[in-house]
């Protein structure tokens, strides 16, 4: 598949047989189904879009039943600058509904398959973004990562996936899950796409409240890959991974020193409170958030005796399983009685959070991760929730804390990829990429 | 925390939804577990710190006080809900 770079260079009159060769690609390999939908918009370099984020007259649905018939009637920010920078929307993505999952299996549409194994999920909730691009059927795409929603699907399909610093890009059409973590970012094939695709989508946006409102400087031009680094790695972390994360872990460690990077080693504190913080924040914030599908204003309705009734019948049929378990936890934090101990003690624990991150950082530059503890898993292999949720544990610390991470595929295990993650300092995502350039270089 | 029937009711009264009954005591064990899970919390020391937490405490931002209103996007949010009339939603009869 062409590059960005590349596709970013081809004259205009090229774009319309390069969108007919990507149809041709996408119907050959319809069995992934990382396309919920084949929608344009304008014309441009095609882009592939995740469906929580508003493309003007699409229907935008965050791949749930409750949003069915709903059809968008503005641009998210981010499209904006897509379409002022020669690129332009190209097909919905599959995802988890509304961002909940891990594996892109709560989706109304099915699931999406990951590329490399068929019987494998290609991560969540970004899979279907993640998916294309790793199965050559997307030059980019956009997803949001809430809890990692970005770069454990790329680590799980073979591709880079950046989540910039919280504030970096704006979420003005981001249909929110958990707002004080969602980020939007880019899914691409390399590094250089990654850098490329964050420039275009970033920047202050008045209609983003938690918009950064601070210097920019484009990371693409003053891309350098000789810059030397010292790296944090987390030795406690990494003792929880499976045998082939810790081997790829080590491997990686090994060619970064070859490079020149100094590597250092550090201890965080035990990963399972951030998934605790995690779940509690962000299980609050969509309880608040998914308040306003009640079958009035959006989507899809289901006629009740009264007011009420057609409420909850319209919540009860138009919410699958995941959505529900996460509204109800978060109603329960957030109740009565129970508040300070769950909700604002999460709120709490998250400055321990990022009070150790400025910590390390005093001494690194940046932090080697693993994003998942294990190689893509099967299908239907994680029926507890809470299962689920556990695999988690490298990527919701980042959220956490806002800060900015990429995750990029550093080996294989026969024909499953393995990602680790480069975690930067807040709003350092010059160092973070040069970083990720130096590692892709290095890898080769 | 034990999420038995009396809590699991007024949590779908709080959350505006049914679990269906054949799912009930599932998702009653579920949610058990994972409170369960998460209070793990309670063996962090976090005395001292913040009921709130924000990210950077530069956020809010100042504009002039100005109206910036795109009529069309009002116009097409009633005409894309599910019932509507003339610039209204259609809701059930209230009184």
């Amino acid at each position: 598949m062409i590059t960005l770079k590349e596709a970013l260079k081809l004259p205009k009159e090229e774009l319309p047989h390069l969108k007919q060769d990507l149809k041709k690609r996408i119907e050959e390999k319809k069995e992934l189904n990382a396309y919920i939908s084949l929608d344009e918009s304008g014309d441009g370099v095609p882009i592939l879009i995740k469906d929580n984020i508003q493309v003007k007259n699409w229907s935008v649905t965050s791949a749930s039943k409750i949003l069915q018939g709903y059809i968008s009637p503005y641009d998210a920010t981010v499209i904006t600058k897509l379409r002022e920078n020669g690129l332009a929307p190209f097909g919905r993505a599959n995802m988890d509904e509304f961002a909940m999952g891990s594996s892109t299996e709560t989706s109304y549409y099915g699931k999406t398959l990951n590329p490399h194994d068929y019987e494998r999920v290609p991560g969540g909730s970004s899979g279907g973004s993640a998916s294309a691009v790793g199965g050559g059927v997307a030059i980019a795409s956009l997803g949001s990562d809430t809890g990692g929603s970005i770069r454990q699907p790329a680590s799980f399909c073979g591709v880079v996936g950046m989540k910039p610093t919280y504030g970096r890009v704006s979420r003005y059409g981001l249909s929110a899950y958990g707002s004080s973590l969602d980020q939007i970012g880019p899914i691409t094939q390399n590094v250089e796409d990654s850098a490329i695709l964050y420039d275009i989508i970033s920047g202050y946006d008045p209609k983003d409240s938690t918009s950064a409102d601070i210097e920019y400087s484009p990371i693409t031009p003053n891309l350098n890959p000789n810059q030397k680094y010292r790296i944090a790695v987390i030795d406690n972390y990494v003792k929880d991974a499976s045998t082939e994360i810790q081997q790829a872990y080590e491997k990686t460690i090994r060619t970064l020193e070859k490079l020149g990077h100094t590597i250092i080693h550090k201890e965080m504190t035990d990963a399972k409170y951030d998934i605790s913080a995690y779940y509690i924040t962000a299980m609050a914030e969509a309880s608040s958030n998914l308040a306003r599908y009640d079958g009035i204003r959006y989507g899809s309705r289901v006629e009740g005796e009264n007011l009420k009734d057609t409420y909850f019948r319209t919540r009860s049929e138009g919410f699958g399983d995941e959505v529900k378990r996460r509204i109800l936890v978060g109603n329960f934090v957030l109740s009565s009685g129970y508040y300070d101990a769950y909700y604002v003690k999460a709120q709490k624990v998250r400055y321990l959070i990022q009070q150790k991150y400025s910590e390390i950082f005093q001494d690194a530059d940046l932090i080697l991760s693993p994003v998942s503890p294990t190689l893509p898993f099967k299908f239907g292999e994680k029926k507890e929730p809470l299962d689920m949720y556990l695999s988690d544990i490298y990527t919701i610390s980042v959220n956490l804390a806002g800060l900015p991470a990429i995750s990029l595929p550093v080996d294989w295990v026969g024909n499953l990829p393995v990602g680790l993650q480069l975690i930067g300092k807040p709003f350092d995502e010059l160092n973070l990429f040069n970083g990720a350039l130096s590692l892709e270089q290095g890898l080769k | 925390m034990v999420i038995d029937d009396k809590l699991l009711s007024k949590l779908e009264e709080l959350s505006h939804l049914k679990v269906a009954p054949e799912k009930r005591e599932e998702i009653k064990e579920e949610l058990s577990n994972i409170l369960n899970f998460v209070e793990n919390l309670n063996q962090l020391d976090t005395d001292g710190l913040p009921d709130k937490f924000s990210m950077r405490d530069t956020y809010s931002h100042l504009r002039d006080d100005n109206i910036e209103v795109d009529k069309n996007i009002g116009k097409s949010v009633v005409e894309n809900s599910p019932k509507y009339q003339d610039s209204s939603f259609v809701v059930p009869r209230i009184v």
